[in-house]
Formats: structure tokens, C-alpha cells, sequence
């Protein structure tokens, strides 16, 4: 910068502090322009919005010009309009209008309000008079006041000397107050920088989700109410032939319910309903027949038979009668725990706060007696001289204080009648038993089968061979020494023959290196003669149950051969973890993804593998990669033996 | 030639025991366990250890470590190592002090008398022996990038035999070409590996496994 440009912005610096004041006057102003306008509704919200833009957007472009401070628009890019499809409609979401204006209208309403560029321009309107205004007339304030000092006090030298002083003072800081206005500009006005909420933040955000459910859960308590009337009048007045279709309204109601709370509190309850009945199965003569104990009954449709069975599901299953008890229950109970913090929280803000300054507002207009400083009176008359506002803010903190508690109360209270019954889960799970047993048993004599044969094909008959060809030779022995000699050699080729079929059933049933070794090093030899770069990492301070121990290897040996056959990969890792009691093998590769669970019988292979100890396979296979197998089995370690190394074939011993 | 045998299975180590006998071998030792056989090495100086991977008492592969421990104790000690099956983790671990004089063999290997005598033979001047099956595992455990990849479908036949401790000679008589011929493939299998080149064929066995062992 040269010396007279120097000059110059020394000598404008207080001119445009002074022009700077004149956005943080029209501030306040305009903010009540955009909140009368926007609570009015027309044009639209969106119109006062867009058009309060221009204020910040010139105290932005000033920044940039007078402070040497950049500040990026942040607004959202604006939706497109509403485009008239082929039958003549507009679209908003799922709605059809045959006029643009509503989504149009829409559109624009959520674009503004989305944005959180428009709170914080808000804000800024709000509070720029109170910071970026006295900063920006601090120059041109100190030397008008100096000068105006000076000139009243003509006769007094040291008036003159500290007028004069502070007037040049004035000078010196204009542009650093310039700067340091821009910088403050930029704190509301640019986009947020994109890092993660801080502590309190979160926090902060936690509360207001935490209240917003409060006041959720109190009107949705409330909806339970007529559910359950509407069920205890079905069973009352239509002798219950109405009741299946109110218990199916209220399922949907509760298992939204279930989930919400779990999202809400992390208190997971699991759905408790029994399956669907099997369909009816009709007589020779067409008809269905029910039996109910020691009474039947017999259905002419199958509509009819169907209707009866599901009846007769849902009498039998507890989940119906617990649901129906909750749905009772909820009201009083969601009365008891949320009606006086969801009050609070609301009635806060809203009454306390927002209509205070609205009777304020037209008191000063009109001789409008009521406020609802009043209201806080007659409540609370100890609080007699507290303003409403104060007392607002402070009944929505404590609201919000106990709000997570009490959401949390709640699920756990909903989850003694929402949650399964013992009963009911001890069930399930004899009944995952048996067919699960059911499964190894089946796979077990299956496999019996295959060795059975391998070996009677195989080994066996190969062993027939060589001993036939030894008694031939035994013969030939004298007479034909050549003949005998080529024969002998036979029967050894036949015999390497075998054992190399032995050594491959062997290796089926229970590979050797597992017994030796244990799962980390036999997993190593299966990465070691995989046709791809397989690294192992191993971190088991013990050994596995050897038939999990097994499982595992041959699930691990079966996606290995996935990955190099169908992946397209290089690489592939191999991790073995135990920790809080579950085994956890992940299998990663970095190949083209997009790999199914339900394509190719290996993956049901190992899932029912697994499924004998209670272990399940996920995968996670995105297309484009990586896909990720993981295999949970729930065991412990045995007989501590440290097997911890990494990277493929490393040595161990 | 003096030998020291571990084998559980009496049938096998007694089987053993007369083709060695036959062959012209003196048969020192002929003990059960890992124990015993670090005993045998010790007392009687043998020339060359011949070691069942599996022995008592846990039937695991005690006697793959005691080998490990016998050439660890006498650095350069001839080991060979007989097994029901192989596996690349074992081959990796006897290889893995990067001496020669290490066999890994099957036992039905043992069938083939001149071939396995000949092994013997090798293993005890410092050679290598290693089990076509486990040179197979070796070079196929290898990604597709590796640049074992590059080789013709001929040199990765060489590479294969080579890799199993076998002589030029051997080599070529097995593929039924000239030494020559074999000389150059085998230059150039050094040349796409990135090896230095050697002349003695012991150091180019090893060259050419410590190699595989690292991949």
C-alpha cells in the first residue's frame, strides 16, 4: 500500500464507520418487519425472508470491501419451481395440487426455514446493534467527541490537549476497527465452519430433542387412550368379532411405539408377537374346521376359517393382552410423567415468553390490562416482581432437566408389559432349538453319509486294488519275476493314489494343522494358500471349543474362496478377535462389493454351521466395495496359550 | 552315514529303519518322542535327523519343534521332516533360519526309494528337499500382482522342480531338455524375481525359498 493510499484510508475510515452504523440500526427494525410479516403468511413467510437477505447480504459485501474480510453467501441454492407434469398436476412430496402457488409456497417455506443460514441472519439483526454498532462508531465517535470537546472548551489548554488526543486517537484506530468489525460480521454472517458440535452444543441439542419428545410423548399418551377404548368396546359389543381389526390398528400404533422409545432412550424392546397362523386346511367336503378344546366348530369359507384362526392366535398369544394393558395404562401413567414437564417446556417458551412480548407489544398501543406477568403471579404469588420472560426460561430449563429421565422411566416402565414375556421367549427359543438341532443333526448324518461314501469309493477300493494286485504278483512271482515286479510297482502307485485321497478327506473332516495348531495358525495356512494377499491379524489368548474352532475355520476357508473366485480382489485381511465373551472373525477384502447373503449355497453353508452355536454372519458388501464378512460366535477361551503375531507367515513356534 | 530317527508308529520307524539299512545308511537312534530325539542328537552326532511331524505326547507337532530346537541347538544340522500331510506354515517355519540342509517331505515319498535316498543324500550335504505339494502351495499361495505372475507357464515348471532342491541335471532330465536349456530358464526366473544370480545350486535352491518365504 502506498503512502497516499495510506492516507486516504486513515482519512475514510471514520466516514465509514459512521455508514456502518446504519445496518446495525436497521437490524431490530427489520427483524420485526420479518417476524410481523412472516407470522402474517402473505405473500409467504419465505417473501420477508428472502428480502431481510439484503441487509446482511450488504454488510457482507462491506466486510469484504472496507474490512478486507471475505464472508461467503451461505444461503441453500433456492428450489426449482414446481414443474407441471403430463396429467396437469404440480408435486409437493406425496401431494398433487392442480396450482403452482401451494408447492411453490411450500417449497420456498422450507427452504427458508431449513437453511440455518436465515436463524443466524436473524440473530445477527438481533444482536448487531450491540456489538458490530458501537465498534463501528468508535472512530468517528471519538473524533467528533474530541473535536466537539476541544471547541466547547476553547479557554481550557488541557481540555484542548486531551480533545485533540482522543480525536487522534480516533484517526489511529479507524482502520483497525474496520477490521475488526468485518471479523465480526463473519462470526454470524458466513457459513458454519463444517467441524463437529462442540461438548455443549451436543448437549444443548440433546435437551431440546429430549424436550421435543416430552411434549411428544404426552400427546401420543394421550392417543393410546381411545386404541384401547376402541378394543374394549369390540370385545364388549361385537363379542369380539371386531377385535382382530383393532388389535392390528393398535400393533401398528405400539411397535411404532416400541421403536420409538428404543430410538428415543436406548432402551431396546424386542417385538413380542407370535407368528402369523398357517393357513386353513380344508375337509373333503370343502368346509374348515376349528377346534377349541372340548368344543369345534366348523367354517363354510375360508374367509371365515381364516378369521377364526387369527382369532384364536391372538386370544392365545399374551402379547395381545399385554398390549391392550399397556394401551390402558399408557394414558394415566404418560399423564403422570409428562403433563407437567411437557407444560413447562412448552408453555414456557410460548406463553411466558413469545405472548409477553406481544402484550407488551400492544400495550404500549392500546390499554390492554392482561400480561402474562399475571398469570405468573396467580401461580406462583412468592414470585410476585419476577418478569414473565425470567420465569418462562426458567420453567423450560427444569423441564428439560428431568426430561431424559423421564423418557427413560417410561420406556423402561412400557418395557415390563411391551417387552416379550418370559414365557414367551423361553418358547421362541425352544422352538429355535429344535429346529436348529434339527438342522445339525441332519447336516451331521449328511456328512457321515459323504465320508461313508468318499471312503467306500475311494480309499477302500483302491485298497481292494492293491491287495488283489499283491496276490497276482505273489502268484506271478516264481513263473514271471518282470511281469511280478511291474505289478508290485501297481500296487504302490495305487497306494500313493489312496493316501492322497485319505489326506483330502482327512483335511474335510478336521483339518490337521487345527488339531496341531489351533484356529489363528490354521487360519494363517488358509491365507498362506489363498491366490490373493491375505493378511491375518490373530488376537487369541487362548483356544476355542474345537467344533467352533472348526466352524470357524471352514466358514473362514469358504469366503477366503469367495473372495478370490468372485471379489475381483487383491487383498484380503482376516482378523480374529474375542472380546466380552464373543469371538468375532472378520473377513475384508477390497474388491468390486456388491456381494448377496442369499446368493450361493456357501454363505447358507456357513450360516447353518453357525447356527449350532448360536453364531451369526453378517455381511456388508456396498457395490463398488469394501466387502466386509463378520462371524459372532458367543464362547470362551480355554487354557490360556498366547497365540498373538501378525502379517502372513510370520513364523510361530 | 550316521541318522538319527524319530517315528512313533513302530511299523513305519522299523520300515524306515530297513530301507535306511538297505541304502547304506547306520541307523544311530531310533526313538519316539521330541525328548528323545533332542537326546539323540546330542550323544550321538548324527549327520542327518529324520523327524515324524506329529509325536507323543500330545500328537500335535512336537516333532516339528524339537527339529526346530535340534537346528537351533546345532546350527546347520540336517533335518528331515516327514509328515501324513503338509502345510506351508511348517515348510515357512524349518525354512525360516535360512541354512540349508532342510528337508520337508510326505511320507508317502518314501515309496519312491531312489528319489527319497537321493533327498536324503542332498539334505545332508546342506541341500533341500521340499515336497512337491508344499512348493505347489508355495508359488500358488501368490497374488495375481505377484511377480511370480510374469513367468511362462515352462519356467514356472523349472521354478516348481528347482524349488524342491533338485540339481540342473535333475531338472532337465525330468522336463527331458538339455542343462542348457534348463541354465536359461532359470536365469531368466532369476532375472523376473529380481534374485542375484548364483552358481551353486544349493544357494540357488535357497535363494529361490527364502524367496517364496517371504511372499
Amino acid at each position: 500500500m502506498g503512502r497516499g493510499e495510506r492516507v486516504v484510508a486513515y482519512a475514510l475510515a471514520p466516514l465509514r464507520g459512521l455508514a456502518l452504523a446504519a445496518p446495525a440500526l436497521l437490524g431490530p427494525p427489520l427483524l420485526v418487519v420479518i417476524f410481523v410479516g412472516a407470522h402474517a403468511g402473505l405473500p409467504s413467510p419465505a417473501f420477508f425472508v428472502e428480502h431481510g437477505r439484503r441487509l446482511p447480504e450488504l454488510a457482507r459485501r462491506l466486510a469484504a470491501r472496507w474490512g478486507g474480510v471475505a464472508v461467503a453467501s451461505p444461503y441453500r441454492p433456492a428450489p426449482p419451481p414446481p414443474v407441471r407434469d403430463a396429467g396437469g398436476w404440480y408435486r409437493d412430496g406425496d401431494d398433487l395440487f392442480r396450482s403452482a402457488f401451494p408447492p411453490a409456497y411450500l417449497g420456498r417455506l422450507r427452504w427458508v426455514a431449513g437453511d440455518p443460514a436465515t436463524w443466524r441472519d436473524l440473530a445477527w439483526m438481533a444482536l448487531n446493534p450491540l456489538i458490530g454498532g458501537p465498534l463501528a462508531v468508535l472512530s468517528p465517535g471519538l473524533i467528533g467527541g474530541g473535536l466537539a470537546a476541544a471547541w466547547l472548551h476553547r479557554p481550557a489548554p488541557g481540555r484542548l490537549v486531551l480533545g485533540g488526543a482522543a480525536a487522534l486517537l480516533g484517526v489511529a484506530i479507524g482502520p483497525w476497527t474496520l477490521r475488526a468489525h468485518a471479523r465480526w460480521t463473519r462470526v454470524l454472517l458466513a457459513p458454519p465452519a463444517r467441524r463437529a458440535p462442540g461438548r455443549i452444543a451436543r448437549a444443548a441439542q440433546a435437551r431440546a430433542a429430549a424436550g421435543t419428545r416430552v411434549c411428544a410423548s404426552a400427546v401420543l399418551a394421550g392417543a393410546a387412550a381411545p386404541l384401547a377404548v376402541v378394543q374394549v368396546l369390540a370385545i364388549a359389543l361385537t363379542a369380539l368379532r371386531l377385535w382382530p381389526d383393532t388389535v392390528a390398528v393398535s400393533r401398528r400404533f405400539v411397535s411404532w411405539r416400541r421403536a420409538q422409545m428404543g430410538e428415543w432412550t436406548g432402551v431396546r424392546i424386542a417385538e413380542p408377537y407370535g407368528p402369523e397362523p398357517p393357513p386353513p386346511r380344508p375337509e373333503p367336503d370343502g368346509s374348515y374346521r376349528l377346534e377349541w378344546g372340548p368344543f369345534g366348530t366348523l367354517h363354510r369359507t375360508r374367509e371365515a376359517a381364516v378369521r377364526a384362526r387369527r382369532l384364536d392366535r391372538l386370544l392365545r398369544d399374551p402379547a395381545s393382552w399385554r398390549d391392550l394393558a399397556w394401551l390402558l395404562l399408557e394414558a394415566p401413567v404418560g399423564a403422570l410423567l409428562f403433563a407437567v414437564p411437557a407444560v413447562l417446556i412448552a408453555g414456557g417458551p410460548v406463553v411466558l415468553c413469545w405472548l409477553w412480548l406481544w402484550t407488551s407489544a400492544l400495550g404500549l398501543v392500546s390499554d390492554l390490562a392482561w400480561s402474562p406477568d399475571d398469570l405468573v403471579h396467580a401461580v406462583a404469588p412468592g414470585l410476585a416482581g419476577v418478569p414473565a420472560p425470567v420465569a418462562g426460561v426458567a420453567a423450560a430449563a427444569l423441564g428439560l432437566a428431568c426430561a431424559p429421565a423421564l423418557l427413560r422411566w417410561h420406556a423402561l416402565l412400557s418395557r415390563s408389559l411391551l417387552a416379550p414375556a418370559r414365557t414367551a421367549v423361553l418358547t421362541g427359543r425352544v422352538g429355535a432349538l429344535t429346529a436348529s438341532r434339527a438342522r445339525v443333526s441332519d447336516d451331521k448324518a449328511a456328512e457321515l453319509r459323504r465320508i461313508e461314501r468318499d471312503l467306500h469309493d475311494g480309499a477302500q477300493a483302491r485298497w481292494v486294488a492293491v491287495g488283489m494286485t499283491l496276490a497276482a504278483a505273489e502268484e506271478l512271482l516264481d513263473r514271471d519275476p518282470a511281469a511280478a515286479k511291474a505289478m508290485i510297482t501297481g500296487a504302490k502307485d495305487l497306494s500313493v493314489t489312496a493316501l492322497g485321497e485319505l489326506r483330502e478327506l482327512i483335511r474335510g473332516i478336521h483339518p490337521p494343522v487345527l488339531a496341531d495348531r489351533g484356529l489363528a495358525d490354521a487360519v494363517r495356512t488358509l491365507a498362506m494358500d489363498a491366490p490373493l494377499e491375505a493378511e491375518v491379524r490373530a488376537d487369541l489368548p487362548g483356544r476355542v471349543a474345537e467344533p467352533i474352532e472348526a466352524a470357524v475355520y471352514f466358514a473362514v476357508s469358504e469366503l477366503l474362496t469367495n473372495v478370490a473366485r468372485h471379489a475381483g480382489a487383491s487383498k484380503a485381511s482376516v482378523e480374529l478377535r474375542h472380546e466380552d465373551g464373543v469371538l468375532r472373525v472378520t473377513v475384508a477384502d477390497d474388491g468390486r462389493g456388491g456381494a448377496a447373503a442369499g446368493h450361493g449355497g456357501g454363505l447358507h453353508g456357513i450360516r447353518r454351521r453357525l447356527d449350532a452355536f448360536d453364531g451369526v454372519l453378517t455381511l456388508s458388501s456396498p457395490p463398488g466395495g469394501p466387502t466386509v464378512a463378520t462371524l459372532e460366535i458367543p464362547c470362551a477361551l480355554s487354557s490360556p496359550r498366547t497365540s498373538t503375531s501378525c502379517g502372513k507367515g510370520s513364523p510361530t513356534s | 552315514m550316521r541318522v538319527v530317527l524319530a517315528e512313533d508308529v513302530y511299523l513305519l520307524r522299523e520300515g524306515l529303519a530297513h530301507i535306511l539299512r538297505a541304502h547304506g545308511f547306520e541307523v544311530a537312534a531310533a526313538v519316539e518322542t521330541g525328548e528323545d530325539l533332542l537326546d539323540a542328537v546330542a550323544d550321538r552326532e548324527p549327520d542327518l535327523a529324520i523327524v515324524d511331524v506329529r509325536l507323543p505326547p500330545g500328537y500335535s507337532d512336537e516333532g516339528l519343534r524339537a527339529a526346530i530346537e535340534a537346528r537351533r541347538r546345532r546350527p546347520g544340522l540336517p533335518v528331515l521332516v516327514l509328515s501324513q500331510y503338509v502345510e506351508q506354515i511348517y515348510a515357512r517355519e524349518l525354512l525360516a533360519d535360512g541354512a540349508g540342509g532342510v528337508g520337508y517331505l510326505l511320507k508317502d515319498r518314501v515309496f519312491d526309494t531312489r528319489h527319497f535316498v537321493d533327498a536324503l543324500r542332498r539334505v545332508a550335504s546342506g541341500g533341500t528337499a521340499m515336497d512337491p505339494e508344499v512348493v505347489a502351495k508355495l508359488i500358488g499361495g501368490t497374488s495375481p500382482r505377484h511377480p511370480i505372475a510374469l513367468l511362462t507357464p515352462r519356467e514356472r515348471d523349472v521354478l516348481q522342480l528347482m524349488a524342491q532342491g533338485r540339481s540342473n541335471a535333475a531338472v532337465a532330465e525330468r522336463l527331458h531338455v538339455s542343462e542348457g536349456t534348463v541354465g536359461k530358464h532359470i536365469a531368466a526366473i532369476f532375472a523376473k524375481l529380481g534374485l542375484e544370480p548364483a552358481d551353486d545350486t544349493n544357494r540357488r535352491v535357497l535363494a529361490v525359498l527364502t524367496y517364496l518365504n517371504r511372499s
